[in-house]
C-alpha cells in the first residue's frame, strides 16, 4: 500500500529473474524497456473495468538483491471474486450477466489498443460494491508476459494455467492467439462461479492431468448445474468456452447481440 | 437455405425458367461457359425474372494457363483474369490488384453482389494455403473501396486439404481471426476426378471425412455471422443446410454438381452423354430416371412427391426438366430439414438416412441393383460424416 497525497494506491512490485551473461542482461534490460512501454500503453486503455494506473511510474527498482519491475495502481476495496466459488447461494444471473458483459467489454478495450489480457480468472477481478464499477480487474496481465513468455523465452505460455485457453497450450501459441483467448478465460471465469466447480481442475492434482482435460474433456453444460439461469445465457457460456477459437465468437459484436438477448 | 443454379455448358431456358418458377433463388455464373458480351444479354434477361445473380471469377483457373492443355473455355475472354508471377502471390505484392480486377468487372456488369477471387488451396500445410487466406484479407477492403457490395470470399479447397482435418481445424481458426471479414464465403470443395461428361461422377467427396469437413467449414463460417454460399453442391446441399449453409448452388450436368479443378484442363479420356437423372429426395440420391418408373412400381415412397413428378411419368423428361426437377428436389429436402436449429436438424437428417436406408433395402429385395451413383455407400458417408461432424464442432 502506497499513500499518495493523502490518495492510498497499490505497489505493484514485479519480480525480474535475473540475467548471468552480457547477452542476458542486454536482452532482459530491452525487455524491461517494453514491459514499461507495455504498463504505460495498458494505462492507456480506455475501461472503467481495468484498474488505473496510479502516480508511481513504472521503473526497475533493486531491492536486496533482486531486481523488480515497480509502479503503482489505485487501491480499490472490495471481495475477490475467487471468494465466491462454492458460496450458497451461488451467484445471481444478474450478477453473472453484469461481470461477463462486463468482461467482454474489457477485452474490447483491450483489443483497441492492441492487448490481450491472458490472465483472465476470478482472482483478478473484484467486487467493489461501486455502481458503475461493480467489478473491475485488478492485475494488468503484465507480469505473466514478463515471467511467462518473455524471460522464459517462449517454452512457456503465460497465465494461469487452470484458466488457459487450449491453444495457449500449443507449442505455437504465439501464431495463434487473439482476443478469443481472453474470451474463453471470462466464460470459464463465469462457468467456475456459477457451478462452483473448475470443469478441468476441480481439486488439486498434477499439471497434466489439468492440461489433458484443457485440451480434450468438454465440459458438463452449464444449464446443468444452474437450472435458474436462462438457457440462453448457459449456451452462450458453453460456447465462448470450445476448444477450437473458431467455435467461439470471432467478433465481440456478436457476443454483445448475444448477452442483449439475455438481458435480466 | 436456398438453392442456386450452378451456370454451365448448355444453360438453354433452365435459368429463367427455374427463376420464374421457382426451383431457385438465384444463379452463380461461370465466365468459362460464357463471353463478357453475352454475360451482359443474359443478365438482362435474367433480371426480369428476379433472383440473386452471382459471378464465380474462377480466377483458381489460372493456374491452368501454363498447362500444356488448358480447357479455360471463355474465361480468357475476360479481363479479371491477371496472372502474375507465383512469387507475387506469395509475397501479396499482387493480390489487391487481382481482387480489384476481379470485382470491377463485377460491378460494370451491375451484379449486386460480388464473389472475389481467390486461388485453389490443394492441401492445408501448403503455400497456397497462406495466398489464399492473403486474399481472403483483403477481400472486404477492396470491395469498401469499390463501392460496397456485398462481398464474398472465396474458399476453393481440395478433399485433400479437409482429409487432414487437425490442419484444417486450425485454418479456420486463422480465418474467423481475419480483421476484417468479408460478407460471406463462396465455398468450393473440389476432388480431381469429376469427369467433364459420361454417365456418373467418380467423385472423391462421398467420404464421411470430406462431407464433415464441409459442413465444419459452414458451421464455422455461419456461427460468425458470415454467409455461407456452397458452390458445386448438390445431394450435399441439405447437409451443408444443417451446418449452416446460406445457399447451395447445383447444375444439370455432373461437372456442376460437383467440383473438380482438373476441369480446367482438357479431358483425353472419352466420354459419353449422360443419363436423364431423378432426385429422389426419400433415398437420399441421384437415380436414373429410366429406374424411377421401375423403383416407384414397387416401392411408392422413392418418389419425391413435389409437382416435377409428374414429368417422369411420360417417359424421359427434357435435359431442362432433369434440372428444374432436382433443384426443386433439393428445394423439398432442404425446407424439410433445414429449419436453422443444429441439433433438430442433426436428428432430422439421421432420420432421413434411417429412412433412405430401408427403402433402399426394400428395392434391393425386389432384385434392383444399385448403380454406381445411386447407391447405401453414399449413405454410410454421409451417416458417418454426420458424427464426425458433431465431434469437430463440439455438439456430441
Amino acid at each position: 500500500m502506497w499513500n499518495a497525497r493523502g490518495k492510498r494506491e497499490a505497489l505493484k512490485a514485479v519480480f525480474i529473474p535475473p540475467a548471468v551473461s552480457d547477452e542476458e542482461i542486454l536482452r532482459r534490460d530491452q525487455l524491461v524497456a517494453r514491459a514499461t512501454r507495455e504498463v504505460i500503453a495498458l494505462g492507456q486503455c480506455e475501461s472503467p473495468y481495468l484498474v488505473r494506473l496510479g502516480t508511481v511510474a513504472a521503473a526497475m527498482h533493486t531491492i536486496g538483491s533482486n531486481d523488480y519491475l515497480v509502479y503503482s495502481e489505485e487501491f480499490l476495496p472490495g471481495e475477490p471474486l475467487n471468494e465466491w466459488i462454492g458460496r450458497q447461494p451461488p451467484p445471481s444471473y444478474e450478477a453473472l450477466h453484469a461481470l461477463f458483459t462486463i468482461l467482454i467489454s474489457l477485452i474490447r478495450a483491450l483489443t483497441q489498443v492492441g492487448y490481450l489480457h491472458r490472465d483472465i480468472k476470478p482472482d483478478n477481478i473484484i467486487d467493489t460494491g461501486i455502481e458503475d464499477r461493480r467489478f473491475v480487474m485488478l492485475d494488468l496481465g503484465i507480469a505473466y508476459k514478463m515471467h511467462g513468455t518473455e524471460l522464459t523465452q517462449g517454452g512457456t505460455p503465460p497465465g494461469t494455467l487452470r484458466y488457459m485457453a487450449p491453444e495457449l497450450l500449443r507449442p505455437d501459441y504465439k501464431s495463434n492467439m487473439d482476443f478469443r483467448c481472453d474470451i474463453y478465460a471470462s466464460a470459464l471465469t463465469i462457468y467456475v462461479l456459477a457451478s462452483g466447480t473448475h470443469p478441468f481442475a476441480p481439486q488439486p492434482e498434477h499439471a497434466y492431468a489439468t492440461v489433458y482435460r484443457i485440451m480434450n474433456i468438454r465440459p458438463q453444460p452449464l444449464a446443468s448445474y444452474r437450472g435458474d439461469i436462462p438457457a440462453g445465457f448457459c449456451s452462450l457460456i458453453d460456447r465462448c468456452m470450445r476448444k477450437k477459437p473458431a467455435l467461439r465468437f470471432a467478433q465481440l459484436d456478436l457476443v454483445e447481440d448475444e448477452l442483449r438477448k439475455v438481458q435480466p | 437455405m436456398k438453392i442456386f443454379a450452378q451456370h454451365g455448358f448448355g444453360p438453354k431456358d433452365k435459368l429463367e425458367r427455374g427463376l420464374a418458377e421457382g426451383q431457385i433463388s438465384g444463379v452463380v455464373f461461370s465466365p468459362r461457359y460464357i463471353t463478357p458480351e453475352k454475360m451482359r444479354d443474359q443478365l438482362a434477361l435474367l433480371r426480369g425474372a428476379g433472383g440473386m445473380l452471382l459471378m464465380d471469377p474462377e480466377y483458381f483457373a489460372t493456374a491452368f494457363l501454363r498447362h500444356s492443355d488448358p480447357n479455360l473455355g471463355s474465361l480468357e475472354q475476360w479481363d479479371h483474369l491477371v496472372t502474375p508471377r507465383r512469387a507475387a502471390l506469395i509475397s501479396g505484392t499482387a493480390v489487391r490488384d487481382i481482387i480489384e480486377a476481379s470485382l470491377r468487372v463485377q460491378g460494370e456488369l451491375g451484379l449486386e453482389e460480388w464473389i472475389a477471387p481467390n486461388i485453389y488451396v490443394p492441401k492445408a500445410d501448403s503455400i497456397d494455403t497462406a495466398i489464399a487466406l492473403n486474399f481472403i484479407g483483403h477481400t472486404k477492403r477492396i470491395a469498401t473501396d469499390l463501392g460496397g457490395a456485398s462481398v464474398y470470399a472465396t474458399l476453393a479447397v481440395d478433399r485433400d486439404a479437409i482429409i487432414h482435418d487437425d490442419d484444417f481445424r486450425d485454418i479456420l481458426d486463422a480465418l474467423t481471426g481475419l480483421e476484417t471479414p468479408p460478407d460471406g464465403y463462396y465455398v468450393l470443395v473440389g476432388s480431381g476426378s469429376a469427369r467433364d461428361s459420361g454417365n456418373y461422377v467418380r467423385s472423391d467427396l462421398y467420404q464421411s471425412e470430406v462431407i464433415a469437413g464441409w459442413m465444419y467449414i459452414n458451421y464455422v463460417l455461419s456461427i460468425n455471422g458470415a454467409r455461407v454460399l456452397n458452390g458445386y453442391c448438390h445431394l450435399l446441399s441439405p447437409l451443408m443446410g444443417v451446418a449452416g449453409a446460406t445457399v447451395c448452388a447445383s447444375g444439370w450436368f455432373s461437372t456442376l454438381r460437383h467440383f473438380s479443378i482438373n476441369k480446367y484442363a482438357r479431358d483425353r479420356g472419352g466420354g459419353q452423354q449422360p443419363v436423364i437423372r431423378y432426385v429422389s429426395a426419400p433415398l437420399l440420391s441421384h437415380i436414373r430416371a429410366s429406374d424411377f418408373d421401375d423403383f416407384r412400381s414397387v416401392v411408392p415412397d422413392v418418389a419425391t412427391g413435389s409437382p416435377s413428378d409428374a414429368i417422369y411419368k411420360d417417359g424421359e423428361p427434357s435435359r431442362t426438366e432433369e434440372a428444374l426437377q432436382s433443384w426443386e428436389a433439393l428445394n423439398v429436402l432442404c425446407t424439410e430439414v433445414c429449419t436453422g436449429d443444429t441439433a433438430t436438424d442433426l436428428a432430422s437428417f439421421r432420420l432421413r438416412i434411417e429412412r433412405a436406408s430401408e427403402l433402399w433395402a426394400k428395392l434391393q429385395e425386389a432384385g434392383f441393383s444399385q448403380d454406381v451413383e445411386a447407391n447405401q455407400e453414399r449413405l454410410e458417408a454421409m451417416r458417418a460424416s454426420l458424427d464426425l461432424f458433431e465431434r469437430w464442432a463440439e455438439l456430441a
